[in-house]
C-alpha cells in the first residue's frame, strides 16, 4: 500500500513446493486485490475475476520468482487487465449512479447535507464523471485511490511509463474536476423528493 | 476534499470476505474453470442507489406477482397526442403565480422483490420543503422515514402467508440491505439566508472555495438566480448539461441515444419543475423543452401509487442493471390543471434482477403532493 515500499533487494529464497508458494502469494495479496476488484466490479463478478487473477499467476508461476513487490503489481496487472473485460457493466453500474435515479435522497434535515454537501451533493456527478473518463484514465485513477498504489506502481502494473501515469492521473483529475465543478445547481438537486 | 478522497468514499471499501476467499482459493488450487452461469451484474459502488433491489438468488425464483392497472403505450416515436399536453402543459406553467415560498411535499420509495416472490416498498421517505424565493430569507424542511410495506394489496396477502415478518433482507446495489417497518417522527431544519448562501459558495467539487464568479465561470451562483427566471438561460443551460450527459452516455453505446428521452430529458426536466422556483416563463419552458423531445409518448390514465389518477407521459429504456430489463420512466400530470403528480419508473419487461415483477410494476416513484408557490406559514403537513 505504501508508496515507500519500494522492491526489496531480492533476497535468495528456499526453494519450496509450488503449491506452498502459490498459498503464500495468495495469503498475501488476497485480500487488497479483492478489494480493489470487489470495489470496480461489485463482489459476483470480483468471485470471477479474483479466481482467474491468480489462476493466470499460478499458471505463469515462474513469475513468482521474482521479489515480493514485483508480485504484487503484476498480480494488480493481471486484475485490472482482467476489470478491463468488464468494462462496458462496470461503466453501466457508474452511470446507473450519474443518473438522477431514485437515489436515495440525502435524506434528513438540510444541516446535515451541508456538513457533507461536496461529497453527497456530488456523487452522481463524479461517479458520471469516472464513467466518462476513458480506459487508462480509470485504470489510473481507481489503482491510486482505491488500491493505494504510488506513480511507480501503477507504471508497473499498467506496463506504462511513469510520465504516462502522471498525464493520465492529471487529465482524470482534471475531468472530474471541471464535472464537480461544472455541476449545473440549476438543474439538479440531491434533496430530490 | 480532493477528487481521490472524493472517489474514495465514492466507491467505499468492501469488508474482507474470508468466505470468497476460500472458495476462490478452492477454485484456483483445484483449477476449476473460473466461467459459472452468468450471474446479474452488482454494483461494487457502496451506496443505496439501484433503483430496484432483490434478495440474493431471487433471481431464480418466480412467484406470484402483481398488476398495477396502467395502459402501455407503444415504443419509440413521436407522439402528438404527448406534445399537445405537454404545450397545455407549458400555457397553464405560465399563469403561475409566483410566491413567498416554493413548496415541495413528496412521498418517495423504491420497489424490492423479496424471496418469497412479492414487492416491497422500502427507502419510503416523506419531505416537505418550504424554499423562499427570496435569498435573504430562510428556508424550512421537514422530513421523516416511513415504514417499508408491500407494495398491492396482492403483495400484502403474500406477505401474510409468509407470516408477516417486519424486516425483509435484500440486496441494493449490489450490497446487503435490510428494509424495516420502522418509521422516524418529523424532522425538520431551518436554512438561514447565511447557510444558504455558504451551500451555495461550497459547491465547488475540489473544496476550494467558489470565486465571485463560482466554480465554474459559465455557472456561478448569480448565474442560478438568472437561470430561473431567464427561459433563453435555462434552454442554454440545459443544453449543455443534455451535450455533456449524452454524450458520456453514447460513447461507448451509440445505441442508447434513443434511450435519452427517459434516461434524460424527462427525469432532469422533471426534477427541475418540481424543485426548483421558477418563474412561470422558465417553468413554462421547460415544458416545452419536453414537448419537442423526441421519444416521450402518452400512455393515457396511469394511477399512482397514491390511487389518484392522471395523465401518463412515457418514454422507454433499458435499465443499466437489468439484465435486459426494459422500463418505462412516467411523468405523471394532473387532468385539467396539468400539474405535476409525480413520476415513477414501470417495469416493461423484467429480467434479471427483476425477475417475477409483472409489467406495470412500478419500480421506484414520487408522489408529489404538492410542489408550487405558496404565501402560506411553512409547517409540517
Amino acid at each position: 500500500m505504501s508508496h515507500s515500499e519500494k522492491p526489496a533487494l531480492a533476497q535468495p529464497r528456499p526453494v519450496r513446493s509450488l503449491s506452498e508458494r502459490f498459498d503464500e502469494v495468495f495469503d498475501a495479496h488476497f485480500d487488497e486485490i479483492h478489494r480493489y476488484v470487489a470495489a470496480r466490479l461489485g463482489p459476483d463478478a470480483a468471485e470471477d475475476v479474483v479466481a482467474e487473477t491468480f489462476l493466470t499467476a499460478f499458471r505463469k508461476r515462474h513469475a513468482y520468482d521474482a521479489d515480493r513487490a514485483a508480485v504484487r503489481t503484476w498480480l494488480f496487472g493481471i486484475a485490472t487487465k482482467l476489470v478491463g473485460k468488464h468494462r462496458r457493466a462496470e461503466v453501466r453500474a457508474l452511470r446507473a449512479l450519474g443518473r438522477r435515479g431514485p437515489d436515495r435522497p440525502a435524506a434528513g434535515p438540510e444541516e446535515r447535507v451541508l456538513e457533507e454537501v461536496s461529497a453527497r451533493r456530488l456523487r452522481p456527478e463524479l461517479a458520471a464523471a469516472i464513467a466518462g473518463l476513458n480506459r487508462g484514465e480509470r485504470d489510473v485513477l481507481l489503482l491510486m485511490a482505491l488500491a493505494g498504489l504510488g506513480h511507480d506502481e501503477i507504471a508497473a502494473v499498467l506496463g506504462v511509463s511513469y510520465g504516462t501515469v502522471g498525464s493520465r492521473l492529471s487529465r482524470a483529475r482534471k475531468k472530474l474536476r471541471a464535472a464537480l465543478g461544472g455541476v449545473n445547481p440549476m438543474l439538479e438537486e440531491d434533496g430530490r423528493g | 476534499m480532493d477528487e481521490i478522497t472524493m472517489v474514495r468514499e465514492l466507491y467505499g471499501s468492501p469488508e474482507p470476505d474470508p468466505a470468497a476467499r476460500e472458495r476462490i482459493r478452492a477454485r484456483v488450487v483445484g483449477g476449476r474453470p473460473v466461467r459459472r452461469p452468468h450471474r446479474r451484474m452488482t454494483f461494487g459502488l457502496g451506496l443505496v442507489a439501484a433503483a430496484t433491489a432483490v434478495v440474493a438468488g431471487a433471481s431464480l425464483l418466480s412467484g406470484g406477482t402483481t398488476r398495477t392497472p396502467v395502459v402501455l403505450g407503444t415504443t419509440g416515436g413521436d407522439d402528438g397526442s404527448a406534445r399537445s399536453i405537454l404545450l397545455a402543459a407549458a400555457d397553464s406553467a405560465e399563469k403561475e403565480q409566483p410566491g413567498r415560498y416554493w413548496r415541495l411535499h413528496t412521498t418517495y420509495a423504491d420497489t424490492y422483490r423479496v424471496k418469497a416472490g412479492y414487492n416491497v416498498e422500502g427507502n419510503r421517505w416523506e419531505s416537505d420543503r418550504w424554499m423562499a424565493r427570496s435569498k435573504d430569507e430562510p428556508d424550512h424542511n421537514f422530513d421523516r422515514d416511513l415504514p417499508s410495506r408491500p407494495q398491492t394489496p396482492a403483495d400484502e396477502a403474500a406477505w401474510r402467508r409468509a407470516g408477516s415478518p417486519k424486516t425483509w433482507k435484500v440486496i441494493s446495489s449490489g450490497r446487503p440491505y435490510t428494509l424495516t417497518t420502522e418509521s422516524t417522527g418529523w424532522r425538520s431544519a431551518t436554512i438561514s439566508a447565511e447557510q444558504k448562501r455558504r451551500r451555495d459558495d461550497r459547491a465547488c467539487g475540489d473544496g476550494s472555495p467558489a470565486g465571485p464568479q463560482g466554480c465554474n465561470p459559465m455557472l456561478g451562483p448569480s448565474t442560478e438566480e438568472r437561470v430561473l427566471t431567464d427561459p433563453g438561460l435555462f434552454r442554454k443551460s440545459h443544453a449543455e448539461l443534455r451535450a455533456k450527459r449524452v454524450r458520456a452516455l453514447v460513447e461507448s453505446e451509440p445505441h442508447l441515444e434513443k434511450e435519452a428521452a427517459a434516461r434524460f430529458d424527462l427525469p432532469i426536466i422533471s426534477l427541475f419543475l418540481t424543485t426548483r422556483p421558477a418563474s412561470p416563463q422558465v417553468r413554462a419552458a421547460a415544458f416545452r423543452l419536453l414537448a419537442d423531445t423526441p421519444g416521450i409518448r402518452s400512455i393515457g390514465t396511469v394511477t399512482d401509487r397514491a390511487g389518484r389518477r392522471g395523465i401518463g407521459l412515457a418514454a422507454r429504456a433499458t435499465k443499466d442493471d437489468g439484465g435486459g430489463t426494459v422500463y418505462d420512466e412516467v411523468l405523471i400530470l394532473e387532468p385539467k390543471t396539468y400539474r405535476i403528480l409525480g413520476e415513477q419508473q414501470m417495469i416493461v419487461k423484467a429480467a434479471g434482477p427483476y425477475r417475477g415483477m409483472a409489467p406495470g410494476t412500478v419500480l421506484s416513484h414520487t408522489v408529489v403532493h404538492h410542489a408550487g408557490w405558496t404565501d402560506a406559514k411553512p409547517a409540517h403537513p
